[in-house]
């Protein structure tokens, strides 16, 4: 019980420099306890449902039944020449964990304000244990699409071992971003947890989710591809679907994506040493 | 020179006012502010605002800790202890100032963050230790220990909502008492509990200590403080008032919180007249040897003790009861039921009534004081001061170092010689 531990000195002031702020391996020495909040939010979650996992699995089908209904037979919009429920599907998987992932992540900060004013853990933990805690549906929902797809005869490619955990990770890695900025502002600007659900939605629809980007006439093209989810989107069906990468549109977005992230760490550190003070 | 916890110069700076009203900005007052700001700048006018009310929670608090001490920060209600702890913690920065820490920290500000109702107590121990800073293999390898420290092994599997709440805080506490730190920092968590589950509460502080650890440690019980403590940090209105042995800094606070004894006596007589109520007592006020206030004595000093009351019916003949209790348990400790006079006394006279105490022969603990005024029979109540009185605690002190020399609530008068 004595032995003298070997652990560094720590330094307490008022204005510590950005470097300080992150402190980077403090957050991957406490990288435990974002598992164990994700594991906590996924447990809370099904333990009091009684259908429990149902639930993931029905929701993306229902939409999917209602959009394949609504644009594919009414609507008849482009689907690029596949069966317009595949098409969808395939865009509403990585999109349903994303909205979720940045809801919960945005969220999560104003909700542990007790946690906040008790312990010291470094605040990046939270929302990337919000962000983690989708995975668990996603990876529902991503079978259950693959269940239809084979029903339309598309089957799981080689290339997919590559290439869905790479796409996952970049979703990952943008609702990660976007959940610092949103979170971080929700906790001084309360508003901001209102706007979330119409930023939501607006971007649902500038994403070419339900329809295809050909659809959109040419001089409009290049606005719809300056959005971070647009590159995503194209990445995760040219995977799906064994079709050429888009390159332009994939490191447009890519780039989008690491300016957000960066931007959003960087505005968090800066924050986050007076959330204890004002949540 | 040799410390595990270096504060300096720290203060901390809360900004009221507007930001009382609501804590958190929304985005159009802060635009709005913004937008004037940039308006009175275009104009070149000076900004007019009101000036902000600031509240300096701590002022150049210093002081420093040795591995093996165990100190307790006393101060009253606002004196800026939780503040301090705050910092120390990291939940929140200083804003001037800094603190140098050696070594692992770990602070218990509450017990049970982060325990989710939902979860069951396995569960709940892993979150908490993952919150607390304990790697999963620490928590999985201390895990009987802390179950069994719990004593609530028959319902480790159960949600934490289903336990009762002195379960709840069991658990909670085991976690922590298996943190292992060099410093430990604790906030008043020992307050909950039963008895025998406060024992082992401090007995694993006491533990801490011995392991040449460091216990900074926050209480208004300062029996507790007595006990386990050898230093004491005062704090009042932010600032360090002293830092020093428990025995020369507990005596000062105890001075502290009676500078506000009279102001609590006054608070008597606002009192409302309960229904059919015959007196009223307006003052209970202890006295030292030199005649002087007094709610902290020596157990060899001897006191006065004045009763002044009001008539409001006149009434025949009057008993004084004091009784003197433990505020913890509410065991009685002592009373004196005696009576004063038998003659009548008419509406309206104010009277006084002095008892003269020739020892304080209390051991040394803090007693809650209730006086009852009743008729010379004792069965009919005038007035009583009880338990929801604000009435100080009557503190008694001992010079002793050793708390085992003299036990107990009473301090008997002995003589003691070798007889053969």
């Amino acid at each position: 019980m004595s032995t003298a531990q070997v652990s560094d000195e720590i330094l307490i002031e008022s204005r510590a420099s950005l470097r300080q702020s992150l402190r980077l391996r403090e957050l991957w020495s406490y990288r435990e306890l974002i598992y164990f909040l994700s594991l906590r939010d996924i447990k809370v979650r099904y333990k009091q449902a009684v259908f429990g996992v149902a639930w993931v699995i029905a929701q993306p089908l229902f939409t999917v039944l209602t959009y394949t209904f609504l644009f594919g037979k009414v609507a008849k919009m482009a689907s690029d020449g596949l069966p317009y429920s595949v098409f969808v599907f395939s865009a509403l998987v990585p999109w349903t964990y994303f909205t979720s992932a940045i809801n919960k992540g945005s969220m999560s900060l104003v909700g542990s304000g007790a946690l906040f004013s008790k312990v010291y853990f470094p605040r990046l933990v939270i929302p990337l244990a919000a962000v983690m805690s989708g995975l668990l549906d996603y990876a529902i929902s991503f079978l259950c699409m693959v269940l239809v797809l084979a029903y339309y005869g598309i089957y799981p490619q080689w290339e997919w071992i590559l290439g869905v955990p790479a796409v996952t990770l970049w979703i990952f890695i943008l609702s990660s971003g976007v959940s610092f900025w949103l979170g971080a502002l929700n906790v001084k600007y309360r508003d901001v947890g209102h706007i979330i659900p119409f930023i939501v939605q607006i971007w649902m629809f500038t994403t070419p989710i339900l329809y295809s980007i050909s659809v959109i006439p040419e001089r409009f093209q290049m606005w719809v591809r300056l959005n971070p989810m647009f590159g995503l989107i194209e990445a995760y069906r040219s995977v799906i679907f064994s079709r050429d990468i888009d390159w332009l549109s994939v490191n447009v977005s890519l780039a989008l994506t690491l300016v957000v992230f960066l931007s959003g760490t960087v505005y968090f550190a800066k924050t986050e040493r007076s959330f204890a003070d004002i949540i | 020179m040799n410390f595990s916890i270096e504060v300096k110069n720290v203060s901390k700076k809360y900004t009221i006012g507007k930001l009382a009203h609501s804590p958190y900005a929304t985005l159009r007052e802060t635009l709005a502010s913004r937008t004037a700001d940039l308006g009175r700048w275009l104009s070149g006018k000076a900004p007019n605002g009101c000036p902000e009310e600031v509240l300096w929670a701590l002022k150049d608090v210093s002081f420093s800790a040795k591995p093996g001490e165990v100190i307790g920060i006393v101060g009253k209600n606002g004196a800026g202890k939780s503040t301090l702890l705050k910092i120390l913690s990291r939940i929140t920065e200083p804003t001037q100032g800094t603190i140098r820490v050696k070594g692992k920290l770990a602070s218990l500000l509450e017990v049970g963050t982060g325990f989710h109702p939902e979860l069951t107590g396995r569960e709940n121990i892993f979150l908490n230790g993952a919150l607390l800073g304990m790697k999963r293999e620490e928590i999985k390898r201390k895990f009987d220990q802390i179950v069994s420290f719990s004593q609530i092994e028959k319902f480790i599997d159960t949600p934490v909502k289903r336990y009762s709440s002195g379960m709840y805080v069991r658990l909670a506490f085991s976690v922590a008492a298996h943190l292992d730190p060099e410093i430990l920092v604790l906030d008043e968590v020992l307050a909950v509990g039963d008895l025998a589950f406060q024992k082992k509460c401090t007995s694993v502080m006491r533990d801490v200590a011995n392991q040449d650890r460091t216990v900074l440690f926050v209480s208004h019980n300062l029996q507790l403080i007595r006990s386990l403590c050898s230093r004491v940090v005062l704090l009042d209105h932010g600032q360090v008032i002293q830092d020093g042995p428990t025995e020369v800094v507990l005596p000062e606070f105890v001075k502290l919180l009676q500078s506000n004894g009279e102001v609590l006596g006054n608070g008597l007589r606002s009192r409302g007249l309960g229904e059919n109520q015959v007196a009223r007592i307006e003052r209970v006020q202890f006295l030292n040897q030199s005649g002087a206030p007094c709610w902290t004595f020596d157990s060899r000093e001897s006191a006065v003790l004045e009763v002044d009351y009001t008539a409001f019916q006149s009434f025949e003949g009057l008993s004084l009861w004091l009784i003197i209790r433990n505020p913890l348990s509410g065991d009685v400790v002592t009373s004196i039921k005696e009576k004063i006079t038998e003659k009548i006394i008419e509406v309206g006279q104010k009277k006084k009534i002095r008892m003269e105490f020739p020892k304080m022969a209390l051991g040394p603990f803090d007693y809650a004081v209730e006086v009852t005024l009743t008729n010379s029979e004792g069965d009919q109540f005038y007035d009583h001061l009880g338990k929801e009185s604000d009435l100080p605690l009557l503190s008694v002190t001992s010079i002793e170092k050793d708390p085992h020399k003299r036990q107990g609530y009473f301090a008997m008068p002995v003589s003691i010689r070798e007889a053969a």
